[in-house]
């Protein structure tokens, strides 16, 4: 289940003992108890692990690989492929493309085309737009056992045993943006960062792939206060402090892609970038 | 018609673009046992102790090899000419490990699963040593990476083990310090290229079996077969006679297959079983423990009079040869003889260098071989000069560059410019980019800054007076025409590009060529391709033995007509008589070739130049950086080539292509990155990223032909000299745009915002 | 276990480990047109079509591909020359290493979008690598072959 994958141990075989496709949650519930089970998803971290398997679950008989649109959310099935998020209408028009953004650089169409949304949360991958994306907006997950919670409360806790079942985005006036660097065009991010600015004033700006999984940046000094009736001026300025504000409260590290300085620079320009581009003003 | 200059398809074209199983692991019996190899997990150990009696119980298991089993000749994996400048530093399995990824012990069984399960439990007890990482700190080390007693370098190339030594010397003329110190203008830099991989798609490869006399056949992805067949004669100590080679369609080269990566493992698997065996690199094989580019540190020096003529050219090279030494010996010297022939007023140059012996992987042959990186520091340091002098970085190389007839300078291929329109490259590719409205930089709508770069660069056509281009052409009995080549067709093309010099000489079409290669049994001799050889020495052979092939279908046409032979001219349908009076068709010929016949219609011929005569081009980037992020996009290339006569423009172009995005890469993604425990962290496509298409949008390439008279059809090469000019071009862009000097390979986004950001300060 | 899945149109039977992977299967069953050239799902060598969309094979097992519809290179051979051609006619095949995966997406292209622009060409194949031809003369192969499919002639 998964979208991508730091790899640095010698290509060893994936061995799988086990393959079942579940008729039922509960049944995929039971079989992913034990440690050596696994869930699969698009497949394209698993093989690649020096991993021993028991129970390979998969999901796909379950009906997961829906996105479902209704006036207040969007609900989307963890199976759902990254590519059915990339080239879904509803979500373009909702996110005003930022989600399209945040995905067409990942690897290619053959490989977002099979990596599932599902994967990509559950990993909570350092280096996850997806995670970078979703958190911007009013996410919420659904575990099997657990039921709804926030995805932000879910993006900090470690994986465990229960399942992913769906996402779902509520709906909020809102616009967004959607902002990566990466080395080039097809890596892994060196920083991301998407942002919603809500009607209501309220401000969501998630960074992530510092290289630690994103986390969304609170305004606790109330920089960004009534950031959509500002003038251009006051806006460019709002966005500035903020950004700056945001290079200090972020935390970052150098990693073989990007030194801890660098990525400190660009949580600066690209939370500015972004904030101005969802706030209604082009930024440079 | 012709030919020659025309862009025909490949002849191989359509098996290839409907993916029929012509390569080397489609090829191999589904039975042959599975090859892998125990990497070591230290940069520089010794082996105190190796069991494997537990992984040879596994079922399934066949061999398990260890330093214990091979034989004791040292060799060199490097595909050269005989006695090669490489030195024999290698066995197939040594009790000391050089680099993490060096071979411990070798398994073969009857599947991957097996052989998988056995490697984990073969126990291996290291003595670890300390390692030599830095390669600034590896010359007079005490710590040795070949203290053993038979180490040999063959030919004396200023090697010496005991100082960590592979290779090192000086060449010089005049006395550059005198005459740097009169210079008016002077300028020196330090510019550093890594070892970048050269990442084709096929990783390394081969399968071998015994066939019915007892000879080890070997079917291999490699570009020297020849070679190949003479090393593991000695490798596996049984004589170059008991192999034979055999080369299918090959998935991508660019010199990493001019290293025997591979072929040993299988080879003394099915020595000892008996049995067929293939080994398949992994991609983490093929980018931790394989043949990239030597890394290198250039040191340049540079002066010019008040004139802006470019008078003292000052080079020294430190070369990272990595464990082994590889081509260490050999690409170094064009670290500066290719940049040192690029300009003809130079008075006085030297050239110093040292390769030297490190814990990192063994480098190797890798497209540009060590020009590339000279060229990145001398065409660096050209555009620090010219703007010293205050003159139009391009303007001073039109004033400084070599020009038809000149005597070359410092360059060891040819004495003289035999053919070169290098003036007229530089025109064209700074009419193409639109230069002078362009340079050095303007600012796009949205805040970017553009800026735009040149840099020259050129290679050689075969190493002179070594390299042997070989060709065998026959008739059929239905007056088709069988080629046989031993130059390697990687992907490129040469197979098609020979292929259509024979149709012209013959005076035939080009589906009555049937090309052939490479078997070492059957073709005849052929270096191999490497060293921008092919077109330029195998053409000559096939040329001449078309030629010879023509004069015996004559003399047995005027035999059949009874005429005396001068009498009689050939127009590749018929052998008619002068006077017009009576002819013999082709085909009439032919057959009489298989029927009471003592005339053979088969012709060899090998031929090597005496020169090496160097294509040239121009090359110039223009460049999009955002000052923020550091962001840096190729928005144009643009080439202009002088590779004489383009046999095939279509292919010569592909070649242009393909070489500048490999450039590309080199100048701005792929970055080879060590850790402190000499582990390559750039083991996966994931973690080393070569372009892709969207990294490269827009490459122009035209052609400017002079004519190499000592090729039959004028042509010179194309392979390696089209990855020279992106590292520098790209980085003098980006000191036009932002007034940065980047002397690292590659140029990232991070070096550019810190950098600018240190400037502000 | 045993699987059946449809291959090049054909209904097959085969026998799979649980951990066997789908490219290894196919080059059992004859498709030689698909390839390995990495192992982290970077490369597009191993591109197939699975129920009509390109997906990695390096990446599916072969139980997964139970029910399913797989069309490997080998299945399109008519299609591949007609392509091919003009890739041949930039001299952009090269090595031919990475065609079949490199086809193969075209093909999902082709069929997802009846026209692209140069842009989405560009992004739908990124990730098809090649290390060979540059990727500049395969795009002129598919801008041309375009041309040719609108009923544009052919251009040799």
């Amino acid at each position: 289940m998964g979208s991508a994958f730091y790899y640095d141990e010698g290509a060893d075989m994936l061995k799988i003992k086990n393959y079942v496709r579940p008729e039922s949650l509960e049944e995929a519930y039971e079989l992913n108890q034990k440690k050596s089970s696994c869930i699969l998803g698009g497949m394209l971290w698993l093989k690649m692990g020096n991993r021993n398997v028991g129970t390979a679950i998969d999901l796909s008989k379950l009906g997961l690989n829906e996105i479902k649109e209704t006036e207040e959310e969007f609900q989307i099935g963890a199976m759902t492929s990254l590519r059915e998020l990339e080239v879904h209408k509803g979500l373009a028009a909702y996110t005003n493309g930022a989600m399209k953004e945040s995905l067409r650089h990942i690897v290619g169409v053959q490989f977002r085309n099979r990596a599932t949304v599902g994967g990509s949360i559950f990993g909570r991958y350092g280096f996850s737009d997806v995670l970078t994306m979703f958190l911007a907006m009013d996410t919420e997950v659904e575990l099997y056992k657990r039921g709804r919670i926030s995805l932000k409360e879910f993006a900090a806790e470690k994986p465990d045993r229960d399942i992913l079942v769906r996402l779902i985005i509520k709906k909020t006036q809102a616009n967004m943006a959607y902002i990566s660097q990466r080395n080039s065009s097809t890596d892994f991010p060196v920083l991301t960062c998407a942002v919603s600015v809500e009607q209501t004033g309220k401000v969501n700006i998630a960074v992530g792939a510092c290289p630690f999984r994103a986390k969304l940046v609170e305004d606790k000094e109330n920089i960004l206060k009534g950031f959509l009736d500002m003038s251009d001026l006051q806006k460019e300025k709002a966005a500035c402090d903020f950004a700056l504000y945001a290079k200090e409260q972020v935390r970052t590290a150098g990693n073989m892609r990007a030194s801890k300085e660098y990525r400190s620079l660009l949580v600066q320009v690209l939370v500015k970038r972004a904030l101005l581009k969802a706030g209604g003003k082009n930024g440079n | 018609m012709s030919y020659v200059n025309q862009s025909v398809q490949k002849k191989d074209a359509k098996a290839l673009v409907t993916g029929q199983p012509v390569y080397t692991d489609d090829l191999a019996p589904a039975d042959c046992l599975i090859v892998k190899v125990l990497r070591s997990p230290h940069a520089h150990a010794i082996i105190e102790e190796i069991k494997t009696d537990i992984a040879k119980k596994v079922p399934g298991i066949a061999c398990i090899l260890t330093y214990e089993d091979v034989p004791q000749n040292r060799f060199t994996m490097a595909g050269q000419t005989y006695p090669e400048l490489s030195p024999y530093d290698r066995l197939i399995l040594d009790k000391h490990l050089r680099f993490v990824g060096d071979a411990v012990a070798i398994v073969a069984g009857e599947n991957e699963k097996a052989v998988d399960k056995a490697l984990k439990l073969i126990k291996v007890k290291y003595q670890i040593l300390e390692s030599v990482l830095d390669f600034h700190k590896a010359k007079d080390s005490e710590i040795l990476i070949h203290p053993e007693e038979d180490w040999e370098a063959k030919v004396p190339v200023g090697a010496d083990n005991h100082r960590n030594l592979c290779a090192s010397g000086v060449e010089s003329k005049g006395d550059v310090e005198a005459l740097l110190k009169e210079c008016k203008y002077v300028v020196e830099g330090t510019y550093h290229t890594k070892a970048n991989q050269q990442a084709m798609m096929e990783t390394f490869r081969a399968y071998t079996y015994l066939d019915h006399f007892g000879r080890l056949n070997v079917v291999a992805s490699t570009q020297v077969p020849f070679h190949i067949r003479r090393i593991l004669g000695r490798a596996l100590g049984i004589g170059a006679s008991k192999v034979r080679v055999i080369k299918p369609r090959i998935g991508g080269g660019f010199g990493a297959k001019q290293t025997s990566v591979a072929e040993v493992y299988p080879a003394i698997v099915t020595l000892k079983t008996g049995k067929p065996a293939k080994m398949i690199y992994s991609r983490y094989e093929s980018q931790i423990c394989s043949s990239p580019r030597h890394e290198m540190e250039v040191k340049v020096r540079l002066g010019a009079d008040e004139k802006g003529l470019l008078r003292a050219i000052d080079i020294y090279t430190l070369s990272n040869t990595g464990a082994y030494g590889e081509h260490g010996p050999t690409t170094v010297g064009l670290s500066a003889h290719k940049p040192l022939g690029l300009y003809r007023n130079t008075q006085a140059y030297r050239f110093t260098y040292d390769v030297v012996y490190t814990n990192h992987m063994s480098a190797g042959a890798y497209r540009g071989y060590g020009a590339t990186q000279g060229i990145f520091a001398v065409e660096s340091a050209i555009d620090e000069l010219a703007e010293k002098i205050g003159m139009d970085p391009v303007a001073f190389r039109a004033l400084n560059v070599s020009r038809e007839g000149d005597a070359f300078v410092g360059y060891d291929g040819s004495p003289v410019v035999t053919s070169c329109t290098l003036d007229e490259c530089i025109a064209k590719a700074k009419e193409m980019i639109d230069w002078d409205k362009k340079y050095p930089c303007y600012e796009t709508e949205d805040g970017k800054i553009r800026g735009v770069g040149a840099a020259l660069a050129m290679q050689g056509s075969s190493i002179a007076g070594v390299d042997v281009g070989g060709a065998t052409i026959k008739m059929g009995e239905d007056a088709s025409y069988t080629l046989s080549l031993g130059a390697t067709d990687m992907g490129t093309g040469c197979d098609t590009i020979l292929a259509q010099m024979a149709a012209d000489i013959l005076e035939t079409r080009l589906e009555n060529i049937v090309v052939f290669g490479v078997d070492t049994d059957i073709s005849p001799y052929d270096s191999g391709s490497y060293a921008s050889a092919t077109t330029y020495v195998t053409g000559m052979a096939v040329a001449d033995a078309c030629r010879e092939l023509r004069q015996k279908i004559k003399e047995l046409g005027a035999q059949i007509l009874d005429v005396p032979v001068q009498e009689t001219e050939f127009d590749g349908q018929k052998v008619y008589t002068l006077d017009g009076e009576r002819e013999i068709s082709a085909e009439e010929i032919a057959v009489k070739g298989t029927c009471g016949n003592n005339q053979s219609l088969h012709v060899t011929v090998n031929r090597s130049s005496e020169i090496s005569p160097p294509p040239f081009m121009a090359g110039m980037a223009e460049v999009e950086i955002d000052r923020e992020t550091g962001s840096i996009e190729v928005v144009d290339y643009v080439a202009v080539v002088d590779c004489g006569t383009p046999v095939n423009p279509n292919l010569a172009r592909v070649q242009t292509e393909g070489g500048l995005a490999q450039g590309i890469g080199m100048a701005l993604y792929e970055d080879i990155q060590y850790n402190e425990k000499g582990q390559m962290r750039n083991n996966s496509f994931m973690q080393y990223k070569i372009p892709c298409r969207q990294d490269v949008k827009k490459i122009r390439v035209e052609f400017a032909p002079s004519y190499e008279k000592s090729h039959p059809f004028g042509a010179k090469s194309i392979g390696e000299i089209v990855i020279n000019t992106p590292c520098p071009a790209i980085a003098n862009a980006v000191y036009n745009a932002v007034g940065l000097r980047i002397k690292e390979m590659p140029v990232t986004p991070e070096k550019i915002a810190m950098g600018l950001l240190e400037k502000k300060i | 276990m045993e699987i059946k899945f449809k291959l090049n149109g054909k209904e097959i039977k085969a026998e799979a480990e649980a951990d066997t992977i789908l490219l290894d299967l196919l080059r059992e069953k004859g498709c030689y047109s698909v390839k390995r050239g990495c192992e982290t799902a970077n490369c597009g060598l191993c591109t197939v079509l699975m129920n009509k969309k390109s997906v990695l094979s390096c990446s599916i097992l072969a139980v997964q591909a139970d029910g399913q519809e797989i069309v490997t290179l080998e299945g399109m051979q008519k299609e591949a020359e007609e392509f091919g051609d003009f890739l041949a006619n930039e001299g952009a095949e090269q090595c031919g290493f990475c065609n079949p995966g490199f086809i193969m997406n075209v093909f999902a292209m082709l069929e997802e979008i009846e026209e692209p622009t140069e842009e989405e060409i560009l992004e739908y194949l990124a990730g098809n690598l090649c290390r060979c031809s540059g990727f500049v003369g395969q795009t002129r192969s598919i801008l041309k072959f375009l041309e040719y499919k609108k009923g544009g002639k052919k251009e040799v």
